[in-house]
């Protein structure tokens, strides 16, 4: 029995024609490797130090599994089509149903086991570079030493286990189900040309519709409709699907229908058996878009976050250091005894709360509800040109993020509303300066410095203002920087503000020089962008073997198709150029629908990383695009060989 | 005149110390109009021959000459336009394109050609004269076998060919399908002085056709003109000719 086992293992594993086999082995071990890779992060003593806790680890862990028992369902079911002729063919010499099940369980764990072996051996020989690449990524000055972690070992050996478990309930499902007389069918549904109907048609418009008004949808998020979002993300999914599923083939239909009978070899060969092949592989096609969608999406975002970092900090505040409401006096004099030039501005400030419908036509729930009033005499000290009559206010937004979020135009009428007290301005100007980032949080006023002492005087306002001012320093010298920052951190009990408010309750306000943001927005961006390119590594590896797969067993059904065009007369090279065209629409289809889909999402993204710039996304994009090819090379010699022995 | 004329061609399978002769110092000629057919026992090398003939296989050595046109000075490139152009096929197994509709697939000869349209006249008189045009918007799978190898006539025809090229077609076909295809062939061969080559193990098939080769291991064994004798005298002496090549055996 054992024998027999043996004899079929080795006819299934080394009589693989298509190397389908050692592809699968390849693929997993790849993903295996990074998913080693990446836990051991978490227990790395080298990048311990450095990231803390801000990374999501369980999250990040639960997506790579998805994405991975996904993947390995689907490949799985797609190497099962693959054997059917062969289960049949062993059914009708008298092997048992459970029999067959045994033979295949045993060559999958094969190759799975080969594959986490193979897998892990790899990730940790590839373990010091990506440490390496990491900690360069988070701006650590430091070197990484070999690492290996055998629980991380026994960990991912026991995640991917359990996928093999259900790998193979799904091989028991699918022969307790599949009939022999199926197994044996020459020709399977999936070779079967079928008429689009007019209610696929209506399917096929709707789907458009639903991915053109998702992009729509996106836009309009600029304007703070944060509540459409998981919309959007259905109708996208939605939307894929039944663009996969009938918009394509009502569109190859009605070219078809225009060619009138009249085809052309690249029609013939790549055009309408694509037709066919991508309405039936709809599903996986719309997985392949998605996840190549939030992976090149959360890659482009981690890339534009830190590629912003210094951007956005000086977008954060003008500011070195911020002391609030005169604590800063101790400062000032260790500034002093170390001889360091500083120049300081002082700002008063007031908190009220008013309406502003008039001014943002949807609130988000992040701004809250106060809104800071500053005086126009302090403000001109950094925005000279701003000048305000007593019937005036001006707007001052902080970043992109905020200004997007203020859609009004000059002229609003603005209504402050204090029990005691109410006043009507008109909006002068709308002004961009980077105030500290504590006070991002709310909307920034100016008034002439006449209402300001006006509001100033009001009791409501007063109870409010428990902070009323700040002085911004900027240091003359950065290269003093280091030493500023330790003298603030000491004399502020690290940036830590105290005050009472009316009832004689403490309050407390951190405030971090603008150096050490920094520092710690690149731990958090470096760490976000080495997690997109191990995500984006392990998604286009999956999604291209499965691309691989389809497209191996989709040449195996057309060869007889093609032998007969060679004989007929048809050149190899034309059928070769047609070939290499269907495979390339195949295969960039995809890829440009889920480039297109993440153009729309990293659009919203980049607001919140307050950076319109996108040559961080266009060259993550490149990367991703120039490896995808790679992977997607490996359909192509294939086509080659097989055309190349046809006579 | 010669059609087609084949001198002391051979083919060799393998290499140096397992070279397999699979068609032996053949010679041949086949006229304008001739309904040919190739018959001999698994292994004689008929259908190796055909594909020769056709182009689609270059001989070891030999001669091969298509309407005068040696095919061995024409490169690969060539030798598929002249096959294109020249020469049409029906296989055993239709070969239609699955995805193609009837009408897609009698035009597909015409897939390099720029002006397809001028074409589908000569498509619908075709389909016409072999009952298939009420078929022309259905796809493959949803006709009959012997529908299906009208349409691969259809096909094979639509380019108004010199040579006729026939594998077996009548092999996956019920008696009456079969007979109403030879029926078929036979009636171009004669309103159309159209040339036939047809490779078949079926002496009924083969009764239909003006001339039989009988191959045996690869060489030529004999061959069987019909002349004026009946169909039934003809398959008569098939069948006996078959008897006696099987006995040799």
């Amino acid at each position: 029995m054992m024998n027999k086992y043996i004899s079929f293992f080795k006819l299934k594993i080394f009589t693989d024609k298509n190397h389908l086999s050692l592809s699968l082995i390849l693929s997993l071990s790849i993903s295996c490797a990074l998913y080693y890779n990446f836990i051991s992060l978490n227990s790395n003593p080298d990048i311990l130090p450095h990231i803390g806790n801000f990374m999501s680890f369980n999250i990040v862990i639960f997506l790579l599994q998805t994405m991975l028992l996904f993947s390995s369902l689907t490949l799985n079911n797609l190497f099962l089509i693959y054997q059917q002729k062969t289960i049949g063919l062993l059914q009708l010499a008298g092997v048992r149903t459970w029999q067959i099940f045994v033979f295949l369980v045993l060559k999958n764990f094969g190759i799975w086991m080969l594959a986490i072996l193979l897998g892990i051996f790899t990730g940790f020989l590839f373990n010091r570079l990506l440490v390496l690449i990491l900690l360069w990524l988070l701006r650590a000055d430091e070197t990484a030493t070999f690492f290996i972690s055998l629980t991380d070992m026994v960990v991912t050996t026991k995640a991917f286990f359990i996928i093999f478990l259900m790998t193979f309930m799904q091989t028991f499902i699918f022969l307790k189900r599949v009939k022999l007389v199926e197994l044996l069918q020459e020709r399977s549904a999936q070779t079967i040309f079928t008429q689009p109907k007019w209610w696929q048609l209506v399917l096929g418009i709707f789907g458009l519709i639903m991915v053109m008004s998702s992009y729509f949808l996106s836009s309009l998020l600029l304007e703070g409709k944060f509540t459409i979002i998981s919309s959007v993300l259905y109708l996208v999914i939605l939307g894929t699907y039944l663009f996969y599923r009938y918009t394509v083939s009502f569109c190859l239909h009605l070219y078809r229908f225009y060619k009138k009978g009249c085809l052309s070899l690249n029609d013939i060969i790549a055009w309408i058996p694509l037709s066919r092949q991508i309405r039936k592989q709809a599903l996986t096609l719309a997985f392949i878009t998605i996840l190549t969608a939030i992976t090149l999406t959360g890659f482009s975002l981690s890339a534009i976050a830190y590629v912003s970092i210094q951007q956005n900090n000086q977008e954060t505040s003008a500011f070195d250091f911020v002391t609030y409401n005169h604590q800063g006096q101790a400062f000032e004099q260790a500034l002093a005894t170390h001889d360091i030039p500083i120049e300081a501005f002082d700002f008063d400030f007031l908190i009220t709360s008013f309406n502003k419908s008039e001014l943002v036509t949807t609130f988000p729930l992040e701004l809250n509800q106060d809104g800071l009033f500053f005086k126009t005499s302090q403000m001109q000290l950094i925005l000279p040109e701003l000048s305000l009559s007593n019937e005036e206010i001006a707007l001052v937004y902080l970043n992109q993020y905020s200004k997007s979020l203020i859609p009004s135009s000059l002229n609003t009428i603005v209504n402050i509303q204090e029990p005691n007290f109410s006043l009507e301005l008109r909006l002068g100007a709308i002004k961009s300066y980077p105030l500290p980032s504590e006070l991002s949080n709310s909307f920034i006023f100016v008034v002439n410095d006449f209402i300001f002492q006006q509001l100033a005087s009001q009791s409501s306002i007063q109870e409010k203002s428990d902070w009323h001012h700040f002085r911004g320093y900027q240091l003359q010298d950065l290269e003093q920087m280091d030493l500023a920052t330790n003298l603030y951190l000491e004399t502020t009990n690290n940036g830590l503000f105290h005050t009472n408010n009316l009832e004689a309750t403490p309050v407390t306000i951190l405030v971090k020089p603008k150096s050490m943001i920094a520092e710690s927005s690149f731990l958090s961006a470096g760490g976000f962008l080495f997690i997109g390119l191990l995500l984006s590594l392990n998604s286009i590896n999956l999604t291209n073997t499965m691309v691989f797969f389809r497209q191996i067993m989709a040449s195996n059904q057309e060869l007889l198709e093609i032998k007969s065009l060679i004989q007929m007369g048809f050149p190899k090279a034309a059928i070769k150029k047609a070939i290499y065209l269907k495979k390339a629409i195949y295969l960039g289809l995809p890829l440009l629908l889920g480039i297109a889909h993440s153009f729309f999402a990293i659009r919203i993204g980049a607001i919140f990383f307050e950076n319109s710039d996108f040559l961080p996304y266009y060259l993550t994009l490149t990367g991703y695009c120039l490896v995808y090819i790679t992977f997607a090379y490996r359909v192509l010699p294939h086509n080659h060989l097989v055309l190349d022995d046809l006579k | 005149m010669n059609m087609l004329t084949a001198r002391k061609v051979s083919k060799s399978y393998g290499h140096l110390y397992n070279l397999k002769e699979v068609i032996h110092q053949l010679n041949l000629a086949i006229d304008k109009g001739e309904f040919l057919g190739i018959m001999g026992p698994s292994g004689s090398g008929k259908t190796t021959l055909l594909q020769l003939l056709a182009g689609i296989d270059r001989p070891s050595e030999g001669i091969i000459n298509v309407k005068g046109q040696p095919l061995h000075e024409l490169s690969s490139k060539q030798l598929a336009n002249f096959r294109r152009h020249e020469m049409a096929f029906i296989f055993q197994n239709y070969n239609l394109l699955n995805d193609l509709t009837v009408k897609e697939n009698i035009m597909l000869p015409f897939a390099l050609t720029k002006n397809r349209h001028q074409h589908l006249e000569r498509a619908h008189q075709l389909a016409e004269e072999l009952g298939i045009l009420p078929l022309f918007n259905k796809y493959p799978h949803q006709i009959s076998g012997g529908e299906q190898q009208r349409v691969a006539i259809a096909r094979a025809l639509n380019t108004n060919p010199s040579l006729l090229f026939a594998d077996e077609p009548t092999g996956a076909l019920d008696s009456k399908s079969a007979s109403k295809l030879l029926e078929t062939l036979l009636g171009l061969n004669k309103a159309h002085c159209q040339t036939i080559l047809m490779v078949t193990h079926d002496a009924i098939s083969a009764s239909y056709c003006s001339r039989i080769l009988f191959l045996k291991d690869g060489s030529l064994y004999t061959e069987l003109y019909r002349g004026e004798r009946t169909q039934q005298v003809f398959y008569q002496d098939i069948v006996a000719t078959q008897a006696i090549l099987g006995a040799d055996s």
